[in-house]
């Protein structure tokens, strides 16, 4: 379990008494994480916003709490997921329309559009990747983003969570087959209206084989 | 949806796309990869899941995020500062009006729950019911953070002003109840 950096403890001492300069440090440093976790789990940048300046508030309030034992980065994202798990079940209740599909321009990819062997997905495809997302129940979503945008371990996953390693362990692995079934169940919608699109994304979301 | 096989190889799927299948278990999954085409077709599936996460973008925070959660909190701070310099008395009649407030939405907590639970036998009606009651919940619980907020902005300059919004509650509440009963008269 990764250990608080020293100077990340200073500066929570010093927020403790009631430095607000202390405080803005760790919000520039954990901004971006915060904002990426809460933008996965509501697939919404507007809200993402609003639900990272509610999380480090309520990391503000609640500091006296935290264990100096644990990685602050770790206490200040469960505080951040358990916000966002609310808020989308907040959402959910005043009954949005969560069943949005990606628009067909998300698909359309553009001759520009990088090539397999490039790492980053474009805007496009992330948008694509996202919808599918939003489809997950959040409770294998938050583990999903918390793996692969944060590599956390199953244990720190777990911790964060409130749940065992091996309960974990299969949400991952239901997440994964949902988007894969999720993508397949695309890949049959769209056959044959945009074949040259999907063969193009499907060459970008196709692993290369590996040497090993 | 995925054909059915040995779910033993999918562990072995699991740990390897997280990292943490060591080599010898990696030869094996290997070897059932070569000779199981339905377990083959579902690593594939599952790699490319796999790689499209890997790619995607940690989106950046806004520019002016952290500027903008300083000064929310430097707010919360001044108006938790000015709100414990009330007098004891302002504190105590500001927790009176608020409880007060609260309990006028018993009435309505306990018609909603006697809604739902007469509404079980028709999945219909159930639906409709849940949904119209979590429509004026909604509507209810955000009346009263408007009453609450504006009670707690009062309390700083007028306090009595502030325990005489609070007081406004049950009315508010009748109100959203009058409204009900003129839009859904007994057919």
């Amino acid at each position: 379990m990764a250990k608080p950096d020293p100077k990340i403890l200073e500066w929570v001492e010093a927020a403790l008494a009631d430095d607000q300069d202390a405080f803005a440090e760790l919000v520039y440093l954990f901004q971006d994480p915060v904002y990426n976790l809460c933008y996965r789990m509501l697939g919404d940048a507007g809200e993402a916003e609003d639900a990272t300046q509610e999380a480090f508030l309520r990391a503000f309030l609640n500091l006296r709490r935290y264990d100096t034992k644990r990685s602050f980065k770790t206490w200040l994202m469960s505080i951040a997921s358990n916000h966002c798990i609310d808020r989308w079940r907040k959402r959910r209740m005043q009954l949005v329309s969560l069943d949005d599909e990606p628009t067909a321009a998300a698909l359309a990819l553009s001759s520009s559009d990088p090539l397999p062997e490039q790492a980053a997905l474009s805007a496009e495809q992330s948008e694509l990747l996202q919808g599918l997302l939003m489809k997950l129940e959040e409770s294998y979503r938050l583990p999903l983003i918390l793996r692969y945008w944060y590599d956390y371990s199953y244990a720190e996953i777990a911790q964060l969570m409130e749940t065992t390693e091996s309960a974990i362990k299969s949400r991952l692995f239901r997440a994964r087959r949902t988007l894969a079934d999720l993508l397949s169940d695309r890949d049959a919608r769209a056959s044959g209206v945009k074949d040259d699109e999907d063969d193009r994304f499907d060459r970008l979301a196709t692993p290369k084989p590996k040497g090993n | 949806m995925s054909e059915e096989f040995n779910p033993q190889p999918l562990d072995m799927m699991q740990e390897a796309l997280d990292g943490q299948l060591p080599d010898e278990m990696a030869q094996k999954l290997l070897d059932v990869l070569g000779r199981d085409q339905s377990a083959a077709k579902e690593y594939d599936r599952l790699q490319r899941v796999d790689t499209l996460l890997k790619r995607a973008p940690q989106q950046r925070a806004p520019a002016r995020l952290a500027a903008t959660i300083m000064a929310r909190l430097a707010q919360r701070m001044q108006a938790e500062t000015a709100l414990s310099d009330l007098s004891p008395e302002t504190q105590k009649l500001m927790m009176w009006s608020l409880t007060a407030s609260m309990m006028a939405t018993m009435p309505m907590m306990e018609a909603a729950s006697w809604l739902v639970l007469h509404a079980q036998r028709d999945p219909e009606v159930l639906s409709e019911v849940m949904l119209q009651t979590i429509g004026w919940m909604s509507l209810v619980t955000e009346a009263l953070i408007l009453l609450l907020e504006g009670a707690e902005d009062l309390a700083r300059t007028q306090p009595e002003l502030a325990t005489a919004t609070l007081a406004l509650a049950p009315y508010m509440l009748g109100s959203v109840l009058d409204h009900l009963g003129e839009a859904y008269q007994p057919r």
